[in-house]
């Protein structure tokens, strides 16, 4: 079966999150040094924690995936939906984890003013969650904009 | 010289936040903390929140903080207003039904009896409030306000743009709680798309205008199909399962966003016919989404509209 769709929409939705100024903890205007880096968010009550790693070239993120790793150390990766044969064991599901990647991008992008008066403000629907990937991306980021400062690459 | 806006997000409650603002100073970091420290009173997760500290008391008096009583009070003020199809004390039956769990282990659906003995956990007459403020629930019972915490924190964030200078504010808290404050920076007053259950989280089938608070609720995020059973984070403490109730999304439009969010889950639990003679008793208004119709209740008639991307059929209006 076919990962790209995971990693595509990620980066996109990386590049929203930049522009979106979600990551108010650190200074966004830093610069981001090349390299991979990688972000891990607090575990949840089952002791699984979301890590993302970023792929950036020439200060931009040209990459990027976002795993969950289990409190026994197991990934669970682009593989979520999907038996251990690779299969698509939930299809439902398997959208689902798309569809939420792919919405972070919805966030920012509601940010920009909008200048027909038809279009709409915000849209609401069932609550997105986006806890452990926010975290780990806002980690993940700090770690190139630190990595930048002290003139350093990524570990490759 | 225009007034500058202000926009951001944040991480918090399990979701993001989203604050747009025009006039006065810059009330993000103001927002964040605030949301900060409702989390940190109200989050079932926190070891040393209020909620937390409820559900370890083993039965023994808890004083809590005024928000805190704040929403409790609202929670169970709801939970008799909706006959129970919003109800607070649903723990057990969250822990056992945890999307996330079931995700991770591909655990089957809950096998009858647990969901039996977790039902025998569950009610908001399981806890009580003092005199004084003070709560204190069954001991094996556990609250759970996720269905009204962040209907309560937009609209203290709305409050708290306000009480900074703001003209006008959208908050969004997740997309399923919205606070408004005045109108957009063109003056016109703020819409918010009602999402499509069939497409993704930017694309709306209709859409309304908001002076207020609106809560959407719907059972197509943080869900999975195991066993032909659908399994997502809504529950109708009926059965102790997930709603089935053939109403997919339900957007609430009350005075405030706490009674919103326990509304719009309520209207999700118990259906069309319920829910619109619940608007009809009580002056709350909403568009109820099913597997292919639009419904509005006869007081958003004027405000909602049809969005012209979807090929979906005209609003019809709910019998009255």
């Amino acid at each position: 079966m076919n990962h790209e769709p995971l990693r595509l929409p990620l980066a996109l939705a990386l590049g929203g999150l930049l522009l979106g100024g979600c990551a108010a903890d650190g200074d966004d205007s830093r610069p981001l040094a090349d390299g991979e880096f990688t972000g891990t968010s607090a575990p949840d009550e089952q002791g699984a924690y979301g890590q993302v790693t970023v792929e950036i070239t020439g200060g931009d993120i040209v990459d990027a995936a976002y795993v969950t790793v289990q409190q026994d150390g197991s990934v669970k990766d682009e593989d979520y939906g999907t038996g251990a044969s690779g299969e698509v064991a939930n299809e439902d599901y398997y959208e689902k984890a798309q569809d939420a990647v792919a919405a972070f991008e919805v966030y920012a992008a509601q940010l920009v003013e909008v200048d027909d008066p038809d279009d709409v403000d915000v849209v609401s629907g069932a609550t997105l969650s986006y806890d452990q990937f926010v975290e780990a991306t806002k980690a993940a980021l700090d770690a190139a904009r630190d990595a930048a400062e002290a003139g350093s690459t990524g570990q490759e | 010289m225009p007034s500058a806006g202000h926009a951001g997000s944040f991480a918090a409650m399990g979701t993001v936040m989203t604050v747009r603002a025009h006039g006065g100073p810059d009330p993000l970091p103001a927002c964040r903390a605030l949301v900060e420290q409702l989390e940190d009173l109200l989050s079932r997760f926190r070891t040393h929140s209020d909620v937390a500290r409820l559900n370890a008391a083993n039965g023994t008096w808890t004083a809590v903080h005024p928000h805190t009583d704040a929403v409790l009070a609202r929670a169970v003020a709801c939970a008799e207003a909706t006959d129970g199809a919003y109800d607070p004390v649903l723990g057990a039956l969250v822990e056992l039904w945890s999307v996330r769990t079931r995700m991770i282990r591909d655990l089957p659906p809950a096998e009858p009896a647990d969901v039996e003995r977790a039902l025998g956990r569950c009610g908001w007459h399981l806890l009580e409030r003092d005199a004084g403020g003070r709560y204190r629930l069954a001991p094996d019972a556990r609250v759970d306000l996720g269905g009204i915490a962040k209907g309560y924190a937009a609209d203290r964030v709305r409050d708290l743009c306000a009480d900074l200078g703001a003209r006008g504010a959208l908050v969004s808290f997740g997309s399923s709680s919205v606070a408004t404050l005045g109108t957009r920076p063109d003056g016109r007053a703020w819409r918010v798309g009602l999402r499509d259950v069939h497409g993704g989280p930017a694309e709306h089938v209709a859409s309304v205008t908001l002076t207020g608070s609106l809560s959407t609720s719907g059972d197509y995020e943080q869900g999975l199909v195991t066993e032909g059973c659908r399994v997502h984070h809504v529950l109708d403490p009926r059965t102790g399962r997930p709603s089935d109730s053939g109403v997919r999304a339900a957007t609430v439009l009350a005075a405030d966003g706490a009674a919103a969010e326990a509304w719009s889950t309520a209207m999700l639990v118990r259906g069309a016919a319920w829910a619109f003679a619940a608007c009809a008793r009580t002056g709350v208004e909403a568009v109820l989404l099913t597997e292919d119709a639009v419904l509005v209740s006869p007081g958003l008639r004027d405000v909602v509209r049809r969005s012209r991307r979807t090929g979906r059929s005209q609003p019809s209006s709910a019998a009255t």
